[in-house]
């Protein structure tokens, strides 16, 4: 509330001020403005010392060029995220289960980043220090959409709004121009695409509705091939037989998966439809529940796919 | 023949459900004699290989768990309470985190390996002279909990490595084609065939061990042969489908009720009766493919179906009689007149250094050694989670005294009789399921859950002749049965899980001041309460006659107990999640310090389970150094460590436990 106040009034004052002496330039000190999970929270600088608890805001966050001074679980995320790096100098504060707070609180941060798994540490995260939750996966909003809005209002929080707004805007000019080529390409329409990471031999999850995958194929104009209900993280958990649903176009795995020996050999496996056409692929490690970007990284790779074989 | 006319009209009945539910949609008839196409290959080598996977995995299952009750007399014997499936899962675990590679290749030899070594010891450690008795089960339990800690602190850990472990642990009998049918059926063939031809003799083993060696058996190599066999079953069993858990304990039950006495015709209608259960539940999972979400696995189901029919076949089965007298202490005769007071001091000063010494990357800081500015921030943070810790473990204790002595067994702890479990598994489905955000309602919903439970309990009690043993075995069913439930939540992909592994695991991190203050005073007065009601306890500890020959108005006194009991355990679960261990492991040890009496027994098991717990606490923020392990996985740990030690002390001085 009394931030709320806070800003009427610096927007009272701003308006008197700029009644009298024309527009004013905005400069720094400005309050800044934020919306998460709970509400708008005003900052008066752009925060130096962040920690982030959760991976996509740290994706988001080393995007920027921001360099969290703590970031929860760093190992997971250079085997599962990979891209962005983590830099050196970024402190290892436990896992995203479980924070460690004393660790946090000796880093002497001046924000935390809190994802929307984290709703039971957020009374003790804002004892330490400022605290933002962001809930970027919701089965009720286009999460696409919402994670874009995230990166962008970070960008105006660290004062880093042209930036983001210059990396959204590459991304989606990269985007375009593979969407012309795969056009040119296939004129007579691109192959339907399916995203798929292996959970064993016997068990596999589908990316879907409200994924990441699904935003980068739909920016590259291109349809799934397998219909599933909408969903917090955009994915239907299934047993591969369900596979045989996906009548044509491509099936891409993505990395890792050690149990391909097992599948791959069976009879079942290579009556697939996309089997059988000689249309299943192997992806690199992709994240895909991650930050903005990863909409790209994930549309590069299914478009270099799709040309490959054009090639 | 009436009892194989039955099972056999029950196998048919099954493998039609399962075939009618798994035929793939829109094939006819002529495809599926062509055997072309993918809707034809998808019933030749998915939905068939499924239904004869269901057929031997079921009938090893039920052949292991009837062996393994014929050799142990013992109604609850199974793989899943004898070890062998936490063994073959904490194998594969391991494996799978440390080289993952290797666990890919051999995960099969993986899980025989480890469900071998942990039946072979938690049958060392009871001791083969003494399985017919209910010591083997309390070691098997212990070790599920002991060992779920260890695979539980993996998991957090290695978050994201282990999503198909815990598809793996729910169980799942998708098949791709008939490879691992044909690994198993000859597994299953040559261990059967050892198993029936080895049997006879068992019949004079029912005589007695004592008997059958004075008829010139070899009791002892026989026994070693037979469990050996039975082990190798499931190993081989769950390797390839996961750990599916109820079969092994329903079979050999279901065959008692069909009234089947002797010994190799009980084997067989085990194993076929095993094969019916197994195959008709995992109808279920396939039936719904299309329509959910998100895979059901097999061994959820199994369970779900298997924990109402054991408690209906257990209520038949038990005698009255089947654990009173059974006494699970030695140690003092009597308590030191300064126990009380020196073991409370220990409690608040374990509390109070817990609150002081905290973890940094240099190691232990004293309080007084930080940053001036630093402290009341430090402290702040730490207060809440080291009191919910003191807190959680006082209730526990307190619930467990009250419990042990109301079902007259020293088992009897919130956790075996599936009140945690059930508190849990609200909790985890309204997340899950519900989509509820997971920290404004778990409390509510657990509070529910461990209510729930508890209000079944009393209404299976409410005969009055309902045996303790049974409300025991009631309790075993149900934990089994929600825990697989909570599996199968678990194992839904995403990360709606990881969220829960936290709270899963016992985590005094989760607790905010109010929790903490909360949970602390509500344990303050449980304890009050008790300590009133001692007479109460004293009575019933002596049985309902005494109790009621003394004026006891029995209902109501269990009643107002059993209430206590539910807001304890609700609580804790509410406020920190599920602790196993504490409240069992508390007023056990309270009575070896020779607390016999109510009251000093209540006081001593308190400030035991005070002292256990907030030492977890420490511990967990210590060993792992920038992550924190929960406080209570870090419990069972010790818990599971202290029972098997006393197991070994008993073994060792030959007394009955």
């Amino acid at each position: 509330m009394r931030s709320l106040a806070r800003r009427l009034l610096c927007a009272g004052l701003l308006l008197a001020a700029s009644a009298w002496i024309g527009p004013v330039p905005l400069f720094a000190g400005e309050a800044r403005s934020i919306t998460d999970a709970r509400g708008p929270h005003s900052f008066a600088s752009a925060p130096e010392r962040v920690i982030s608890l959760n991976w996509a805001l740290t994706e988001q966050l080393i995007s920027l060029g921001i360099a969290p001074v703590g970031v929860a679980d760093p190992e997971g995320y250079s085997n599962w995220v990979a891209v962005p790096a983590i830099p050196e100098a970024s402190v290892d504060i436990g896992k995203r289960e479980a924070p460690n707070l004393e660790r946090i609180l000796g880093l002497q941060p001046d924000l935390l980043l809190l994802g929307g798994q984290q709703s039971a540490y957020v009374q003790h995260a804002e004892a330490v220090a400022p605290a933002l939750q962001f809930q970027l996966y919701s089965e009720d909003h286009d999460n696409a959409a919402a994670i874009r809005d995230n990166f962008l209002a970070l960008g105006t929080l660290f004062d880093r709004r042209a930036l983001a707004e210059q990396k959204l805007a590459e991304m989606d000019r990269n985007l375009a121009r593979l969407r012309d080529e795969i056009a040119a390409a296939y004129p007579d329409g691109a192959p339907k695409v399916t995203l798929v990471r292996f959970i064993d031999d016997k068990r596999v999850v589908i990316s879907g509705k409200n994924g990441m995958p699904e935003a980068a194929m739909n920016a590259l104009g291109l349809k799934s091939g397998y219909p599933t209900e909408n969903s917090r993280w955009g994915i239907a958990f299934k047993p591969v037989t369900a596979l045989a649903a996906i009548k044509e176009g491509y099936v891409l795995h993505m990395e890792p998966f050690e149990k391909g020996d097992q599948l791959f050999n069976t009879e079942l496996w290579h009556e697939m439809p996309f089997v059988k056409s000689d249309r299943f692929r192997t992806l690199p490690t992709l994240w895909t529940y991650g930050g903005a970007l990863s909409i790209g990284r994930i549309g590069e790779q299914i478009a270099e796919t799709l040309m490959a074989d054009k090639n | 023949m009436r009892p194989a006319a039955i099972a056999l009209a029950l196998l048919l009945g099954s493998v039609v459900l399962h075939v009618a539910a798994g035929y793939p949609t829109g094939l006819t008839l002529r495809e599926l004699i062509d055997g072309t196409g993918l809707q034809s290959l998808l019933f030749w080598s998915s939905e068939l290989p499924r239904v004869a996977m269901a057929l031997l995995v079921g009938a090893g299952l039920g052949l292991a768990g009837s062996t393994m009750q014929e050799i142990t007399r013992n109604p609850l014997a199974s793989p899943s309470t004898l070890g062998t499936i936490v063994g073959a899962w904490l194998a594969l675990m391991v494996a799978t985190v440390f080289w993952p590679e290797f666990a890919g290749r051999y995960g099969v030899w993986i899980c025989l390996f480890g469900g071998l070594s942990v039946t072979a010891v938690v049958l060392t450690v009871s001791g083969l002279s003494r399985m017919d008795g209910i010591v083997v089960i309390v070691v098997g339990m212990a070790t599920n909990l002991f060992l779920g800690g260890v695979v539980l602190v993996l998991a957090l850990l290695n978050g994201e490595t282990v999503q198909a472990v815990f598809v793996w642990v729910a169980g799942d009998l998708t098949q791709t084609g008939w490879a691992d049918a044909q690994w198993l059926a000859p597994q299953i063939a040559v261990g059967a065939a050892l198993i029936l031809a080895l049997a006879r003799p068992l019949t004079i083993l029912r005589l007695g061990q004592d008997a059958a060696r004075a008829r010139g058996l070899a009791v002892l190599p026989l026994v070693i042969v037979l469990l050996s066999l039975s082990v190798w079953l499931t190993a081989a069993s769950i390797a390839v489908v996961g750990a599916i858990g109820f079969i092994g304990l329903i079979a050999p039950n279901a065959v008692r009720l069909l009234g089947v006495r002797s010994v190799v015709p009980g084997l067989l209608l085990g194993a076929l009766l095993g094969a019916a259960s197994l195959t008709l539940t995992d109808a279920i999972p396939v039936a719904l493919t299309d329509w959910s979400r998100t895979l059901i696995p097999s061994g959820s189901a199994a369970a779900l179906i298997g924990a109402p029919v054991l408690v209906l076949v257990a209520m038949k089965q038990m005698r009255p009689d089947a654990s009173s007298g059974f006494q699970m202490v030695w140690g003092l005769e009597k308590l030191p007149p300064f126990a009380q007071p020196a073991l409370s001091i220990a409690a608040i000063a374990a509390t109070a250094l817990a609150i002081g010494f905290g973890a940094s990357p240099d190691g232990a800081v004293w309080i007084g050694d930080q940053a001036e500015r630093l402290r009341p921030m430090l402290i702040s943070l730490r207060w809440p989670s080291v009191i919910a810790a003191a807190g959680a473990g006082a209730a526990l204790a307190t619930v467990g005294v009250i419990l042990q002595r109301l079902l007259r067994n020293p088992l009897a702890s919130p956790d075996v009789l599936g009140v945690t479990a059930g508190a849990t598994f609200t909790a985890v489905a309204g997340v899950v399921f519900l989509g509820l955000p997971a920290a404004e309602t778990a409390i509510p919903s657990a509070a529910f859950g461990a209510f729930a439970v508890l209000i079944l309990l009393s209404l299976l009690w409410r005969r009055s002749e309902t045996p303790p043993a049974m409300l025991i075995l009631a309790g075993i069913a149900l934990a089994a049965l929600l825990d697989a439930l909570i599996q199968f939540a678990m194992a839904r992909a995403g990360s709606e899980a990881n969220e829960l592994l936290v709270w899963r695991t016992g985590a005094t991190s989760l607790a905010t001041p109010t929790g903490a203050v909360t949970l602390f005073v509500t344990a303050a007065v449980i304890l009050a309460l008790a300590l009133s009601f001692r007479r109460w306890l004293t009575l019933l500890t002596f049985g309902e006659g005494m109790a009621s020959a003394r004026g006891l108005g029995v209902i109501r006194a269990r009643r107002t107990l059993l209430v206590l009991v539910a807001a304890g355990a609700g609580s804790v679960v509410a406020w920190v999640g599920p602790i196993s261990f504490i409240g069992l492991l508390a007023p056990h040890a309270a009575t070896m310090l020779g607390a016999r009496q109510v009251g000093q027994q209540l006081v001593v098991a308190t400030a035991l389970g005070t002292i256990l717990l907030v030492a977890a606490e420490v511990t967990g923020r210590f060993v792992a150094y920038p992550n924190q392990l929960p406080t209570g996985a870090v419990a069972s740990l010790i818990g599971g460590a202290y029972l098997f030690g006393l197991l070994l002390l008993s073994l060792f001085r030959r007394k009955s436990i």
